[in-house]
């Protein structure tokens, strides 16, 4: 979508401004239904936009984001304009400079309208916020769109842009990506900066696009990094891993079958499919858990005695936080690296593995327990489970739709890929979308 | 997170179900490979990359 957009601005199909008067004109319409957008840039992101018209008609190219409308979580800086992470204490911060991602997707002259909503602090997969009210699913407005980078998903879902920055501690891009229909890319640990943007996890945080595809998804990455996209290369030969264990075990019947064809998809055009056993996913995710409660308290620490301030869930958490100990802390940092050396063994027999994204479609606003094949378990707990463990190993991973469910609602797989390789996640999933 | 409501009193911060169970839960699958660790066990410790500067 990106690509093609850029082909129409060079042909002067189409302007800046106009793309940008259009997105603006979308938000009018369909943000009082969705709530995606917290703030909207609208001035700005007009003189913005004409001024990159003026430079691609002068000759100055910045490449494939020139002048093309995104959107940013509310969870990075913008110089000037108020930045809230979705959360009462910080519904007046405005910030004094701009978030490394903002100064990156700008300096690709791309054109932001507006920051996104989110589940408070980042922290919650609903995106059900007490203070900014619920981002809604474009699919099914009684559904959350997942989170935390939930508008980002809504905004994309609907058209609004073809791209939003969303952030990823356990989930918070894929997550979305998965119950919105579209694509979302968490790269490898420290390859897109977070500087500027609020912590959750330390040691787990990740910046990503949420696209319609995965095209876009790695034409921002290289935007946001260092990182060059390779030439698009046939998936002959591809070894794709299907975990025997863990990840097909407590998933929805319509989920698993939908993974399943998109496997099918890619042996028919030559990928080899190849089971494997991981190492215990439910321990990993135990470690995840050790090192986020910790690290999101320590981040929030001096704003928490505000306890009226945050809502229900998310204060639940941070008072969690203050209950890990440092000693199970280390021990959580300690156990990270066997579980990274133990997980880095795989890619000795495949070159990435897929898994369901969510083990099911998106969840009402509100519910809070789901039934997966006759066992109730916690939204939270179930929307992470095949996400929370990555973060701690740092890969790759990237979210794409594989279908619909007899509901009408989106379906996705996950593809997960060795440490600085989002090269083979996207090739991988350029196949399968 | 042993003793986890004697400690969450002594910090003052809420010792309801709702903050303690859930550790409770976490502390069965933790508990059992933390002391699984042995002496050679060390954290992985990144530099940043330039790009992260």
């Amino acid at each position: 979508m990106i690509a093609a957009t850029a082909r129409r601005l060079r042909a002067k199909e189409v302007s800046s401004v106009e793309l940008t008067n259009e997105c603006l004109k979308q938000i009018d319409q369909l943000n009082p239904k969705l709530n995606a957008f917290i703030t909207v840039m609208g001035d700005a992101a007009r003189l913005k936009a004409a001024a990159l018209d003026k430079e691609l008609a002068a000759g100055h190219d910045r490449g494939p984001l020139h002048g093309v409308p995104v959107a940013v979580k509310d969870l990075f800086f913008t110089k000037g304009v108020r930045t809230t992470a979705g959360a009462k204490v910080f519904s007046d911060f405005v910030p004094d400079f701009d978030a490394d991602v903002v100064i990156r997707l700008e300096a690709a002259g791309a054109v932001i309208v507006g920051k996104t909503g989110l589940h408070e602090c980042a922290y919650g997969i609903t995106s059900n916020n007490p203070h900014f009210g619920a981002v809604r699913n474009p699919h099914d407005t009684d559904r959350i769109p997942g989170g935390s980078s939930g508008g980002s998903g809504a905004a994309v879902a609907a058209g609004i842009v073809a791209m939003a920055m969303g952030t990823d501690t356990g989930g918070s891009i894929r997550i979305p990506a998965s119950f919105c229909g579209c694509a979302g890319l968490k790269p490898t640990l420290g390859r897109v900066s977070k500087k500027g943007c609020f912590p959750l996890g330390f040691t787990l945080d990740h910046m990503g696009p949420l696209a319609r595809t995965v095209d876009d998804c790695a034409i921002t990455l290289a935007a946001l990094s260092n990182w060059a996209a390779p030439k698009p290369a046939r998936i002959d030969g591809l070894r794709i891993g299907r975990p025997g264990n863990y990840f097909f075990d407590r998933v929805d019947p319509e989920v698993r079958a939908a993974v399943d064809a998109a496997l099918r998809k890619v042996e028919a055009l030559g990928a080899r499919v190849v089971p494997i056993r991981v190492p215990d996913v439910d321990e990993l995710n135990a470690v995840a858990r050790v090192l986020l409660l910790p690290e999101a308290t320590a981040a929030l620490e001096s704003h928490l005695h505000k306890r009226d301030q945050f809502g229900v869930d998310v204060l639940a958490l941070f008072d969690q936080g203050r209950l890990v100990t440092g000693t199970d802390y280390v021990q959580a940092q300690r156990l990270r690296k066997i579980f990274i050396r133990d997980f880095n063994r795989l890619w000795s027999e495949v070159d990435c593995w897929v898994t369901p994204a969510t083990p099911t479609p998106a969840p009402l606003i509100g519910q809070t327990t789901i039934a997966i094949d006759g066992v109730d378990e916690d939204v939270r707990l179930a929307t992470t489970r095949f996400m929370r463990g990555i973060n701690v190993l740092g890969f790759p991973a990237l979210s794409i739709p594989c279908g619909k469910s007899v509901a009408g609602l989106p379906l996705g797989l996950q593809i997960v890929g060795p440490a600085w390789r989002e090269d083979v996640v996207l090739r991988a999933g350029a196949a399968m979308e | 997170m042993k003793d986890l409501k004697k400690l969450a009193e002594a910090l003052g911060v809420n010792a309801d179900d709702r903050a303690v169970a859930p550790l409770v839960a976490l502390e069965k699958v933790f508990r059992p490979m933390a002391e699984r660790l042995g002496p050679a066990d060390d954290i992985a410790v990144v530099l940043e990359r330039e790009d992260e500067a």
